[in-house]
């Protein structure tokens, strides 16, 4: 099946956004201005406490809210997590975001769960799986989705298609928008040595609605997508070359690990704005 | 192949699974899969031990790494459940100075408060774990009584007296 994705098109335009983490509970106030919206990782908030749930009302009526999940293990060849699947459409039946997102890639199989996102082999097989959990999932969710791409410990030899041919397909046969992590994209390619531009312009420009970008860390000669540190120079340069090619929705700060204070983040959160806007203004 | 990668990336002992890899999979990216995944488990029980990480310093995940190899929690609690089990064995060890035990089973007690329907605990400390403390350093004593419930998805963490 390949589709149009033309109603990714009518998706709201959402701005810069950051991740919310708890820590920064009051700082999103505090800086409403810089915060077009929020993106929330949803199981933090699967089986809420009084106050948790209250906490997420509040937060929903003050920014957009995108629920970010982690663990619906989306490429499972063994099928999804039901009940994961079910609490997931239970918190987006209460925020209505416009969009809701996952990964391309497995947490579960074989009654393990790994607790952290592991690349798929890029085959036609693999495509099936995908095809056949999106559609289980659409059953129960019915808002539009958009998929990340992850950054790739662990690559497959025998591998039958190339990323952006995988990425495309994925989208393109789900009729899902993609969610592209730029710094998983450089990430990858500094492992992997390749080039990134010439996968992202292998890309469907019309699908990218989101971007996520962040800072890692060296481990030997390895970088890792820990988003322990700031954006370094050269994920910003693809970011604003993501930004020229496609007619992205929403750009996102995360940062996980050696939070820093808040005001560091919305720095961050400004270069991008500044990033998107001149890009606007070129074309 | 999933099952079998899944199995790779969580073992315990690493030399064990290089010989049962699935296919196609290099040894050298399993090692590197698992040692992403045990450090992202000690960022999140860092964030939710915060007093406890901060006292014990470097030590904090030189000891965390040792209890990762031996321990591994499902689900979407998982996080919850190490910082809870963690706190645990840190006590346990006959060198934990009794304040860092303190803290950790005052952090504890909250991801405890999180992860359970039904709750009813009573802690006495006898540390002010809130100030600040280092492995060598204890904080001011200060004796307290506390109690946390919660039942039906309600409920609250309470200082008796003290």
């Amino acid at each position: 099946m390949v589709s149009s994705g033309r109603h990714l098109e009518a998706l709201p335009k959402l701005g810069v956004g950051l991740g919310y983490r708890e820590r920064y509970r009051s700082d999103v106030y505090r800086f409403r201005s810089a915060i077009d919206f929020l993106e929330i990782v949803a199981d933090h908030f699967f089986d809420p406490s009084p106050a948790k749930l209250q906490e997420l009302d509040v937060l929903r009526n003050h920014f957009p809210l995108i629920p970010h999940a982690l663990a619906l293990s989306l490429g499972s060849a063994e099928g999804l997590d039901t009940d994961y699947l079910k609490r997931l459409a239970t918190l987006i039946e209460r925020i209505h975001p416009p969009f809701w997102s996952e990964h391309i890639a497995f947490t579960k199989a074989g009654g393990v769960d790994i607790g952290h996102l592991t690349p798929l082999p890029k085959t036609r097989e693999t495509l099936a799986v995908l095809r056949e959990n999106i559609r289980r999932a659409r059953d129960v969710i019915d808002r539009p989705l958009i998929l990340e791409n992850i950054s790739e410990t662990i690559r497959f030899s025998g591998e039958q298609l190339d990323d952006a041919t995988f990425l495309g397909e994925v989208a393109e046969q789900n009729d899902c928008g993609l969610l592209l992590d730029v710094t998983n994209l450089y990430t990858n390619s500094v492992n992997h040595r390749f080039d990134p531009l010439r996968v992202l312009w292998k890309l469907p420009a019309e699908r990218i609605v989101q971007l996520h970008f962040a800072g890692g860390h060296w481990e030997g000669d390895r970088l890792i997508d820990s988003h322990s540190d700031s954006t370094p120079e050269e994920v910003w340069q693809l970011l604003e070359e993501v930004l020229k090619f496609a007619p992205v929705k929403a750009v996102l700060l995360e940062r996980d690990e050696h939070l820093p204070p808040a005001a560091e983040l919305v720095a961050e959160l400004d270069r991008g704005r500044r990033c998107w806007s001149s890009v606007s203004d070129e074309s | 192949m999933q099952a079998a990668l899944a199995r790779a990336l969580v073992a315990s002992d690493a030399a064990k699974t290089d010989d049962s890899l699935p296919p196609g999979i290099s040894a050298e990216d399993i090692r590197q899969g698992r040692r992403t995944l045990r450090r992202k488990r000690l960022s999140y029980t860092r964030s939710l031990l915060p007093r406890t990480a901060a006292a014990l310093g470097d030590r904090f995940a030189e000891c965390f790494l040792g209890f990762a190899d031996e321990h591994h929690y499902s689900g979407f609690r998982a996080p919850l459940l190490d910082a809870v089990a963690f706190s645990r064995r840190l006590c346990e060890q006959p060198d934990t100075p009794p304040w860092i035990c303190e803290s950790a089973r005052w952090e504890a007690l909250f991801c405890r408060w999180t992860l359970a329907p039904n709750l009813l605990a009573v802690l006495h400390l006898k540390y002010d774990v809130n100030s600040a403390m280092t492995l060598e350093s204890a904080p001011p004593k200060r004796q307290s009584w506390w109690i946390a419930w919660r039942v039906l998805g309600r409920g609250a963490v309470r200082r008796l007296g003290g």
